[in-house]
């Protein structure tokens, strides 16, 4: 009995490592039939992928996008995670993932710019029309986290007009990704949130009550491309990074409500 | 990110999570061990389907269900001034109903081992139905029942998936150990504290689950001794 259990397992363990052996030995040549992998900001999930699409087919390669928050898919590549490109929601998840070696230096302009607007649910009886007006709103309020791009670009939007949300720090609640917060407003779950315009208006559950002010020339929201250290298709992940750049490109951005980048009118 | 609180609120959710579903994780566990009905095997899944269910599912049902926008949900939030949804007891509920299996099986195992015969010889003894529960079914299955509360106070402090969905992230009421954590791999600067979460997290268990088995144990000395109580 115990040598046919040591055979059992014997064979348990070389298919276990054959399973993982397998896929695993084949990821570490560049294969050019494999889909080029891109992590994006989640407040792109609606303008990226027909962009990538036309790409795609104009004989390009096939593009894999993976959108969650800047700040998860940045520390999914710190950990190593096979991408290809990052476009975060901002200029500091790159510079940081830059200095650690992980990417290749930023593009120096962002493929577009955002604005903050603060929500409420569509059918809210109360609508604050300024940043004074929001701490008299009893309820809850749905922001991002503060490593999280949404949250951080709203706690310095709000820190700069010289409010504080200290009458909310009870009531908080912090969403992982823009879309996040936004479809806690959209439920009514939360009575006030902070979003990019951009993801308010693709929402008819919610209302715009106002915007935001946008911060300084310096620390714009933008979306910044880099390429990963680990990509062995940089070219190709070049010309993509190219691709969304360009002028035609813009006209995608813009029709969804992004800004142009650019020097400040 | 405060610790303190953190932990705090974890300990909260998690012994509240224990006290509100010890009577009906009890009386479910006793009603399957004692009764033969038909059915039954139907009433059995429905109890195990939190444990089969990926929590993040069940968390996505208990929102659909206790939402602000739902019948329930409203009534509790504005008529009763408890929200079931992105609160404290929404937490509570969602730990209990994701652990409400594990409470069932190991309540209705701890009833099983008790010897039918015994409450049959307390009955014609003259016994009352819920004197022969009181003073010998319950005392009997007792270890088995705190083995279980035990348990569930270890899955309710993991508890992630329902509760993120049903009571998000928010500091002080519902940011709990896993949560935090999860929050935390966000963080550039979050490795530190996430690390004495998870260690914290792990210490805790360790213990829960030490006094579970001294607890099964005592209850498995108390089934075959045929249920002398000490």
């Amino acid at each position: 009995m115990p040598r046919r259990i040591s055979t059992l397992l014997a064979i348990h363990a070389l298919l276990g490592l054959g399973i993982v052996q397998g896929p695993a030995g084949c990821s570490e040549q560049p294969d050019p039939e494999r889909p080029l992998v891109v992590y994006a900001a989640m407040s792109l999930v609606d303008v990226l992928p027909p962009l990538l699409e036309a790409w795609t087919q104009d004989g390009h390669p096939a593009v894999q996008v993976d959108f969650a928050s800047t700040s998860r898919l940045a520390r999914q590549i710190a950990a190593g995670a096979p991408a290809d490109a990052f476009i975060a929601a901002d200029a500091v998840w790159p510079a940081s993932l830059q200095r650690a070696g992980h990417l290749l230096s930023p593009a120096e302009t962002p493929l577009a710019l955002n604005e903050l607007v603060v929500i409420v649910p569509a059918d809210a009886s109360t609508i604050p029309r300024s940043l004074d007006e929001l701490t008299r709103i009893p309820g809850k309020m749905a922001l991002g986290g503060p490593g999280v791009p949404v949250g951080r670009h709203a706690l310095q939007a709000i820190e700069i007009e010289g409010a504080t949300l200290e009458s909310w720090e009870s009531t908080r609640i912090h969403g992982t990704n823009a879309r996040h917060v936004l479809r806690l407003v959209a439920l009514g779950e939360a009575d006030i949130g902070v979003v990019y315009k951009t993801d308010a208006m693709t929402s008819s559950d919610v209302q715009i009550a106002f915007a935001l002010r946008r911060p300084s020339a310096d620390s714009e929201i933008g979306y910044f491309t880099a390429i990963t250290r680990q990509s062995t298709r940089k070219d190709s992940v070049r010309r993509l990074l190219d691709h969304l750049a360009a002028p035609n490109s813009r006209e995608a951005f813009l029709s969804r409500g992004f800004l142009p980048p650019g020097p400040r009118g | 990110m405060d610790v303190d609180a953190i932990l705090w609120t974890s300990l909260q959710v998690a012994t509240a999570c224990v006290i509100a579903s010890a009577i009906p994780a009890t009386a479910c566990g006793w009603w399957l061990a004692r009764h033969e009905f038909p059915g039954k095997t139907l009433v059995s899944a429905i109890t195990l389907s939190p444990l089969v269910l990926p929590p993040v599912v069940t968390g996505y049902l208990l929102l659909e269900a206790l939402g602000r926008r739902s019948v329930v949900g409203s009534f509790f939030a504005e008529t009763l001034g408890i929200p079931l949804s992105f609160s404290q007891p929404a937490a509570i509920v969602a730990a209990a109903v994701v652990s409400f299996p594990l409470f069932v099986a190991t309540a209705r195992l701890a009833f099983e081992g008790v010897d039918v015969r015994l409450e049959g010889i307390a009955r014609v003894h003259g016994a009352s139905r819920q004197r022969v529960f009181r003073e010998i079914t319950l005392p009997l299955a007792l270890p088995g029942i705190l083995a279980g509360s035990l348990l569930v106070f270890a899955r309710a402090l993991g508890e992630f998936g329902a509760t993120a969905v049903v009571a998000g992230n928010i500091p002080g009421e519902t940011r709990t150990i896993a949560i935090a954590v999860y929050t935390l791999l966000e963080d550039p600067e979050g490795d530190g504290t996430a690390a004495l979460l998870t260690g914290i997290s792990l210490g805790i268990s360790l213990v829960a689950i030490a006094g579970y088995e001294a607890l099964l144990r005592r209850q498995r000395q108390k089934s075959q001794v045929g249920g002398r109580s000490c």
